[in-house]
């Protein structure tokens, strides 16, 4: 029997905060709500999800500053990377939560269970980017991935949210499956599941006769993630099930599933690329890094539907931090890693860095959180101007709909604009920090062509970020537009998502100073 | 008691004249502390900056009385920390380290820092303030102060006010970093940003076509002369450069202090274009031919100006710097712009075109002066420009009937008086005449201003008349500033002028015998008609009856806003002839009496007069005792001019007289500024523009716009569209790309492996 000490839940706290709070909600609807169909006596129900988030949110800070350790025998860690992700899942949670209740209200569709899938998603998502076990591992994905479905297809009025939802269901299974085969396969080559070790063993079986089931494992296991952090081609699901889930639920899956996956994609390729030759993560993430950036940039281009325009943007912005990840595994200078293109690695310096790695996470986390904020700020503020009766019709998300905006909603146009400012990349919002970190990450690990199509395409989307401004700006609304109504709740979230998208753009010293810390990840 | 070895400051003479110690203390020892205030220079230009801040962005609702206020005071602010800085630039205070070695005395300064570096061209930012710019200092805040002062009033109906005080204020600010700038490139941003302000507020009203377009006429000539300085601030770098690998130890005088090391940890210590390095490069750079010294005539072995000369390259930097300085003031060729500023509110004509930006091209020159001293060709070059410009204009001013343009080109000619000086070597002279000129030519245009104010925006000499009865203080002050710049005893102008004058005849270029005597005759010439014009604008204006066609029956006296100013600016105009008058004595206590002026920048200069001494390009033929015979001279010239203009247009003329015969003639061609504009117009700008226009065609809109831009976005719009038709919405064939997609990665890695 093994002895577990209380240090060993430390990493867990957050999760099981948010767990609680969930059933908290869950209770509530079945004891506490005196008219069951009513919205009217449910005003407290946020006001729960958003206390747990922010408890939640902070334990996981204190976490932060414990020394980066595995714990509970090897299916966890405790360390500052995947306690950061954490803060920032709570942070996507509880501003979600609180678009969620202007959203639902305006609905008449607040309900505890709602608020309780999320709080059970992110407590997947905080789970997930502290497993270090790949049955662990695959729970958590699941248990995120179930509340997601069920919220993706919450709001049961028309076609679209049950198609959305069967889609993300059919695909995330399969994908699911994939990563469980990849899983599998890798546990037939090497006897172990835990990350902890599986390198050394790695090592041995993936220049033997194993080498087949050890390649086609990573590759499985790494198309899983994909799937999850929307790389092309493994995003088709997205644009439609971003378009077809409630808007605040399309916020949290683009800021804090997306989070939550990078982080277990790196932790699990950091730990096994000791034992695989660095060329195939290499090529196979950069590969998937050029895909992303490429066409996911240039199928937002012709969107005129803001929503669809952003699931495409959420694509690109995978390919960014894919970017971020493929430095990881640059080849250093005179192996072969020369004469491929785009995809070729010549470091500046000869060789890269030992400090570049601290460097890459840190571009790497700090674009995650960057765009987490601005993509709940961007989202809240189609979830504010959505109108309820056109949930079944084509239009309601158009471009038209901004027309006027800053002479109607100034507050919201602010927020927008700097939301579209942040996701294009120009100073002074977050999103240029962001961008700026990775791509000189890139850069310094020698990923010269990679960083310059980064570039290209991150020009190429301003055309579309500035076009929502010039239509809030420039354009004037249709004659008898109507106004959409106000939420206090919306309002709290978008004017602390455009502080975070400013703050963090102006004074981004603290967060970095933060992230700069010599070990991040438990398990190098 | 303080080192006066080679200076004979203030206050030496007032001691040694009687006075008791406690003046002396007084005078040399300032009240307060002056360790630091070489630190807190910034603050002098962060001022009115901060003011320009709060005017440009709350001046809309903070209120016309608040605008004032918070303007005004932002200057008076900068006013009192320059006396604060001209008091303290005393024989103990030095700049402290400097890199080359030297000691920088008379002057506070500080240097913050690298600004910028690109390999191993550097420049800080520093600040400097010697004897030269604190002058400028007081005279800039100074005679701000007075400006905003009135235009608190004159702009009193304008609805753009905070725009214009913010304007004028971002002005005082530029200008002070021009003056206070210790190296070129500063110098430049400040040369840059008077350019500016000058732009904004000559097109202040820019609903009128005119104004507008004189703005950017304002601009663009400006900018030609911009190129000019920049070319010169490359090839000095170059120059330097190229010095710095030839030098030989024996250019740097061997007394432990000046090796070739200092000389180049200096100039990676404070970069090239700092006044500093140019200063110790100038020293290093001899004249005479020795052989184991790099001198004016070795030729240049290494870099991209192999095969030239030390002394051409200096001919020639001087040059592409004159080309600068005449952008900036107005000279010949690119004066045009001038007349047309007086477009913007009179103030500004004051502030910006008469008392201190169009000075920048003479402060540049004064700052520069070792440099300067090292070229006779270039020396007779801006001597001669002065003197066509001097001339041409006063000649122009003859004929014009605007009392703003005969201000505007009497402003041009006595800015020709000015480089004359520069051209002759006598550089205090020139400053002199800056500093005169600054108060006379303020008040002038602020009493343009007051008569325009009082006669309804008239600014037609010919329908005004009379008003010395109606606006007696107005009056009394024009009177007193036409005196000064026509040169009168005992009016400052007349000194200043005659110091010009003066150093003209007695100069001689070497290689250029003959040049300063012919630009002396110009100078006496123009000195007539300066006169001539100056009287004829101050009778007709307030003289003789009042013209029939006048706007208004009577004319009113200004607020006290506008005539303060006024006031004081004419006392200054006369208080200012103390700077002229021969008192002191020089360094060696031998020769004639030095002015004070000279005296005061004598350690200014003293790097350019001893330079001259060694090279003997500029001969200077010193006279006994003071020049009675030239004052004498100038005196009845200037009588002869004025009397002249008196007596035709208060007796013979009258208002409507008009030249007959020939004289006519030539009377049409000045008032049509003799075609300059239509020549450039022929010569430079239709030409430019047909060619720009083929480019246009070809290059803009063909190449850039329809291929590069639309071309770009086409092909990736269309990209985007062809790829969204993958997007079918069917799960399976979602399902069926996922595959495909693993499978590629799968036969990658497994062909990669196996």
């Amino acid at each position: 029997m093994p002895s577990f000490s209380i240090q060993d839940f430390m990493p867990i706290f957050p999760a099981a905060i948010l767990a609680v709070g969930a059933m908290a909600l869950l209770l509530s609807e079945a004891f506490l709500v005196s008219v069951p169909h009513a919205s009217a006596s449910r005003g407290y129900q946020a006001v729960i999800g958003v206390i747990t988030a922010a408890f939640a949110g902070t334990v996981a800070f204190h976490n932060a500053f414990e020394d980066p350790r595995v714990v509970l025998q090897g299916f966890a860690v405790l360390d500052p990377f995947s306690s950061f992700v954490t803060v920032v899942v709570a942070v996507t949670v509880g501003l979600a939560v609180l678009l969620s209740a202007g959203f639902l209200k305006h609905r008449n569709a607040e309900r505890g269970e709602f608020y309780a899938l999320m709080l059970f998603a992110a407590a997947g998502m905080s789970l997930l980017a502290l497993s270090a076990e790949f049955i662990t591992l695959f729970v958590n994905l699941e248990v995120l991935s179930v509340a997601t479905y069920a919220l993706t297809a919450y709001l049961r009025r028309g076609t679209r949210p049950a198609e959305a939802g069967f889609k993300y269901f059919i695909l995330g299974a399969f994908s699911g499956a994939l990563l469980l085969y990849g899983a599998a396969l890798l546990y037939g080559a090497t006897g172990t599941t835990k990350l902890a070790g599986m390198a050394e063993v790695l090592r041995a079986a993936s220049s033997g006769d194993k080498a087949w089931l050890v390649y086609c494992g990573m590759v499985l296991v790494a198309t899983g993630f994909a799937f999850k952090v929307a790389a092309v081609p493994f995003h088709m699901w997205t644009p439609d099930v971003y378009e077809g889930a409630p808007t605040p639920v399309t916020a949290l899956m683009s800021a804090g599933v997306k989070a939550a996956a990078f982080v277990a994609l790196i932790r699990v390729f950091v730990a096994l690329a000791p034992g695989l030759g660095p060329q195939v993560p290499f090529v196979l993430f950069g590969g998937l890094a050029l895909l992303t950036m490429v066409a996911g940039n240039l199928m937002a281009l012709p969107q005129r539907n803001v929503k669809r325009m952003l699931a495409y943007s959420s694509v690109a912005h995978a390919g960014y931090v894919l970017l971020g990840v493929t430095a990881l595994f640059a080849p250093a200078a005179g192996t072969e890693g020369h004469g491929m293109g785009v995809l070729s690695a010549s470091p500046l310096l000869g060789q890269v860095p030992a400090s570049a790695h601290a460097d890459i996470y840190k571009a790497i986390l700090f674009y995650l959180l960057g765009y987490a904020v601005t993509t709940i700020g961007s989202f809240g503020v189609l979830a504010a101007l959505e109108r309820r009766e056109d949930e079944t019709r084509g239009t309601t998300w158009d471009l038209d709909r901004f027309a006027g905006l800053a002479h109607s909603k100034p507050g919201w146009a602010i927020a927008m604009a700097a939301c579209m400012l942040s996701l294009g990349g120009i100073p002074p919002t977050v999103g240029f920090m962001g961008k700026l970190l990775v791509f000189r990450a890139a850069v310094d690990a020698g990923l010269l062509g990679l960083a310059i199509v980064g570039v290209l395409t991150s020009a190429a989307a301003a055309y579309y970020y500035l076009r929502v401004v010039v239509y809030m700006f420039m354009r004037n609304a249709a004659e008898g537009a109507a106004v959409p109504e106000r939420h206090w709740q919306t309002d709290v979230a978008l004017a602390v998502a455009t502080a975070g998208v400013i703050l963090l753009g102006i004074l981004p010293g603290p967060v970095t100073a933060w992230l700069t810390q010599a070990t991040m990840l438990a398990l190098r | 008691m303080i080192d006066c070895s080679d200076f004979q400051s203030f206050g030496q003479y007032f001691s040694t004249h009687g006075f008791t110690d406690t003046v002396t203390c007084f005078v040399q020892n300032p009240p307060f502390n002056t360790a630091n205030i070489g630190n807190s220079l910034w603050m002098i230009i962060a001022l009115p900056i901060l003011g320009a801040f709060f005017c440009g962005v709350f001046g809309k609702f903070m209120g016309r009385s608040n605008t004032h206020l918070i303007a005004s005071a932002s200057v008076f602010g900068s006013f009192l920390l320059s006396v604060m800085v001209f008091w303290a630039v005393n024989p103990s205070s030095t700049v402290a380290p400097n890199p080359f070695g030297s000691t920088l005395r008379y002057a506070v300064g500080a240097d913050y820092g690298t600004w910028f570096q690109a390999g191993d061209f550097r420049v800080n930012f520093g600040l400097l303030a010697d004897h030269l710019s604190a002058s400028m200092l007081m005279v800039i805040t100074g005679v701000g102060f007075l400006i905003h002062l009135y235009s608190t009033s004159y702009m009193s109906h304008d609805k753009a006010y905070w725009r214009y005080f913010a304007y004028l204020n971002l002005f005082v600010a530029m200008m002070l970093t021009l003056v206070l700038a210790d190296s070129l490139v500063l110098l430049f941003v400040g040369w840059e940003g008077v350019g500016m302000c000058s732009y904004l507020l000559i097109g202040f009203w820019y609903d009128d076509p005119a104004k507008a377009f004189a703005g950017r006429k304002a601009f663009i000539t400006n900018r030609i002369g911009d190129f000019g300085f920049l070319v010169a601030c490359f090839l000095l770098v170059l120059t330097m450069g190229a010095f710095t690998l030839q030098a030989k130890n024996n250019n740097f005088p061997g007394d432990g202090t000046g090796s070739s090391q200092v000389f180049k940890a200096g100039l990676s210590a404070k970069g090239p274009l700092s006044f500093a390095a140019i200063d110790a490069f100038t020293r290093a750079l001899p004249s005479k031919a020795d052989s184991n010294q790099v001198t004016l005539s070795t030729v240049i072995d290494n870099g991209p100006l192999k095969g030239f000369a030390y002394g051409a390259m200096v001919t020639v930097i001087l040059l592409c710097f004159l080309l600068g300085a005449a952008g900036k003031s107005a000279q010949f060729p690119l004066y045009v712009w001038l007349p047309d500023a007086m477009a913007g509110p009179t103030p500004v004509s004051a502030l910006i075109h008469a008392a201190t930006m169009v000075t920048a091209g003479i402060y540049l020159f004064c700052r520069l002066s070792y440099l300067v001293v090292l070229s006779p060709t270039a020396m007779a070059v801006i001597a001669v420009t002065g003197g066509i410009t001097a001339l041409l204009a006063a000649l122009i001013a003859f004929a014009q009937d605007d009392i703003k343009k005969i201000l505007a080109y009497s402003t041009v000619s006595q800015l020709g008086f000015m480089f004359m000086a520069i051209g002759a070597g006598a550089f205090w002279a020139a400053f002199l005449h800056v500093v005169t000129h600054a108060f006379f030519k303020a008040c002038l245009f602020l009493g343009a201003g007051s008569v325009m104010h009082g006669n309804a925006e008239e600014t037609n000499i010919k329908k005004l008349g009379g008003l010395s009865k109606e606006m007696p203080v107005t009056w009394a002050t024009f009177l007193i500033s036409t005196l000064a710049i026509t040169g009168m005893v005992p009016l400052s102008g007349f000194f200043s002028k005659d110091a010009i004058l003066h150093a003209l005849h007695t100069t001689t270029l070497e290689g250029y015998e003959h040049i300063l005597h012919w630009v002396w005759y110009v100078g006496l010439a123009t000195a007539a008609c300066t006169a001539f014009y100056m009287m004829r604008l101050y009778v007709l204006t307030f003289h003789g009856t009042r013209a029939p066609d006048a706007k208004v029956p009577h004319a009113h006296e200004s607020d006290w806003q506008m005539t303060l100013p006024l006031v004081v600016l004419a006392m200054l105009a006369i208080a200012a002839v103390a700077h002229g008058i021969p008192v002191m004595e020089n360094a060696n206590r031998e020769g004639p009496l030095q002015t004070v002026m000279e005296n005061y920048l004598h350690p200014v200069f003293q790097n350019a007069m001893r330079s001259i001494e060694a090279t003997g390009f500029v001969t200077v033929e010193h006279e006994e005792g003071l020049p009675w015979g030239a004052w004498g001279m100038a005196w009845a010239i200037a009588l002869a001019g004025g009397g002249l203009s008196i007596v035709l247009y208060r007796f013979v003329f009258k208002r409507d007289g008009q030249w007959s015969g020939p004289a006519e003639f030539i009377r049409s061609l000045a008032q049509h500024k003799f075609y300059v504009d239509e020549l450039y117009e022929l010569l430079v700008i239709r030409p430019v523009k047909f060619v720009s226009f083929i480019f246009f065609k070809i290059v803009d809109s063909l190449l850039i716009d329809t291929v590069a831009v639309r071309g770009t976005a086409w092909v990736t719009a269309q990209t985007g569209a062809a790829l969204r038709y993958l997007q079918s919405g069917d799960a399976q064939s979602y399902a069926a790309i996922m595959t495909l997609g693993l499978m590629c990665a799968l036969f990658y890695a497994l062909f990669k492996v196996l």
